[in-house]
């Protein structure tokens, strides 16, 4: 019998570029954050885990050795863009496996420092450069362009998302763009790969956040109110596909086996946050999630249904369009979202009478995580 | 059938007489003049029949190690595309343009594409793979295969 899991407490930095604050800082800054919202102090966390991607080795213990030596068995973990969500999976399974009461999840990113190239000790460098070196930007050009093809999506469903999500991020304190955009500028803005412009396209940037995660019993007797629980957390990894399918799958994959695991369906879902890293995903993941039919993800967006107000609100943050998307954090950001909407302390972004979140996150080189928080 | 070769046949590390250095090796072949039609060099499972390029050890559907060399195009279809504005101008020059092409033999691959006009960036057009450059210096010349339209 697993034993049911809280997140009593989170913390974020707001994102943005602070080349000069090294990730021991802000990560600091997160950990003190969540604690505080949670009520407790660093000697009560029994296990921690830090996502981070390229900041050298041991990113974990040096992050926390800022706050305090405890002697509790801290992890790093990295799985790319989802290394702060696998960091909350670690923390999730040590109280639902009963091994502690209380843990914590820490990510901690900074981009504005070259990272170690993506799998740049297992591919020949050779082969890449054979095939067309792409930026991520690239790579979903290309799926962009074959779905504009075979489903008539236009570039302007495209565009709606980015104009969306930063109307969205522009209510959000924590986000690294605070500006709403129009859709002439997004068409007007600089070509990164034909057919995206940059406001197509997640920044970099620098950042940390932070969650407290303790067993339901726990959160209990410390006085939690309300209390959020983790229905499911579930990762996969890339499932082979022939030449026709879409990378898109490992999402469906990961979503069918998180409702089964909560026992729900999207149809009890209220809001969700997801990998936005480019426009054209946020379309593509109303389908792979079970919010739109297969080819008809374009409706939700040209009707507005996934506006904060709107039937099934996506990315209620800004997501990593505009909150933005330093790596190691981005995952536990979607945390820090979830929670403060479930909780009802929103504000301006509040979502109605929001008691379960859907949290989706990639990694590159192909893992899939996906979380349902319930209140 | 496709034409099977055993993979010991293939090694093409070395710069040739014309000086043209593959980019990598046991991709394509052969390697005689830019422009020809090259063959990629892929792999077909004899367990499960999935078709995997670059080659691998084992296969990543059913991890099988019986995997067969099979020579791929030269000729496909066009998947997508994009352009890189930011990105230099090629070796032949024109614009750095990536695209994905699909093989009847059932693979999707990536590389660049070369003399297409605006007209010819049409999705499932015929494309050819033929060797193209894409690097130069100390007297040799770096290729790999690179698409360009099948005139049909």
């Amino acid at each position: 019998m697993m034993t049911d899991v809280a997140v009593i407490g989170v913390g974020m930095t707001r994102f943005g570029k602070y080349p000069a604050t090294p990730v021991t800082e802000t990560g600091r800054e997160a950990v003190l954050a969540a604690l505080a919202d949670a009520g407790i102090a660093f000697r009560d966390v029994q296990a921690a885990y830090v996502g981070a991607a390229g900041q050298g080795m041991t990113p974990g213990t040096r992050v926390l050795g800022e706050v305090g030596l405890t002697g509790i068995p801290i992890t790093t973990v990295e799985n790319a863009s989802a290394s702060g969500s696998a960091a909350f999976r670690e923390a999730y399974q040590m109280i639902a496996s009963g091994e502690c009461e209380i843990a914590l999840a820490v990510g901690v990113g900074k981009m504005s420092r070259p990272m170690g190239a993506l799998g740049a000790d297992s591919e020949g460098a050779g082969v890449i450069k054979a095939q067309g070196p792409l930026p991520p930007a690239g790579v979903f050009a290309l799926r962009a362009r074959r779905r504009m093809h075979d489903l008539g999506t236009s570039i302007d469903h495209y565009a709606q998302v980015a104009v969306k999500n930063h109307r969205h991020g522009s209510l959000n304190p924590y986000a690294q763009f605070q500006n709403v955009v129009s859709l002439e500028e997004v068409h007007a803005a600089r070509t990164v790969a034909d057919p995206l412009t940059v406001l197509h396209c997640c920044p970099t940037g620098d950042g940390a956040a932070a969650a407290v995660l303790a067993s339901r019993e726990r959160a209990e007797r410390l006085g939690v109110n309300p209390v959020i629980t983790v229905a499911a957390c579930v990762m996969r990894s890339e499932l082979y596909h022939g030449p026709g399918a879409e990378e898109a799958d490992i999402t469906s994959l990961t979503a069918r086996a998180t409702y089964e695991r909560a026992g729900i369906g999207p149809e009890d879902i209220d809001l969700v946050q997801i990998h936005d890293a480019f426009t054209v995903e946020e379309i593509e993941y109303y389908e792979s999630l079970g919010f739109a039919a297969p080819g008809e993800g374009e409706k939700l967006i040209a009707e507005g249904a996934t506006e904060i107000g709107g039937r099934i609100p996506f990315s209620t943050d800004g997501g990593l369009l505009a909150r933005g998307h330093p790596i190691g954090p981005t995952g536990l950001a979607q945390v820090w979202e979830t929670v403060t909407q479930l909780r009802g302390a929103a504000g301006q972004r509040q979502v109605e009478d929001a008691r379960v979140g859907f949290l989706h996150m990639i990694g590159a080189g192909g893992v899939c995580f996906g979380t349902i928080l319930t209140r | 059938m496709p034409e099977q070769r055993s993979s010991a046949s293939v090694d093409q590390a070395e710069p040739d007489a014309a000086g043209l250095r593959p980019v990598a090796e046991g991709l394509f072949t052969p390697i005689r003049r830019l422009g020809d039609p090259v063959q990629l060099i892929a792999a077909r499972c004899d367990t499960c029949a999935a078709v995997h390029f670059p080659r691998r050890v084992l296969c990543s559907n059913c991890s099988s190690s019986a995997l067969r060399e099979l020579l791929v195009g030269p000729r496909g279809t066009l998947y997508s595309y994009t352009s890189l504005p930011d990105v230099p101008e090629e070796p032949e020059g024109g614009p750095y343009i990536v695209g994905q092409v699909v093989f009847p033999e059932g693979v999707r691959v990536q590389g660049r594409l070369r003399r297409f006009a605006l007209a010819d960036l049409a999705l499932d057009r015929p494309v050819l793979a033929v060797l193209g450059a894409i690097g130069a210096g100390d007297g040799e010349t770096t290729v790999s295969y690179v698409f360009q339209p099948e005139q049909t």
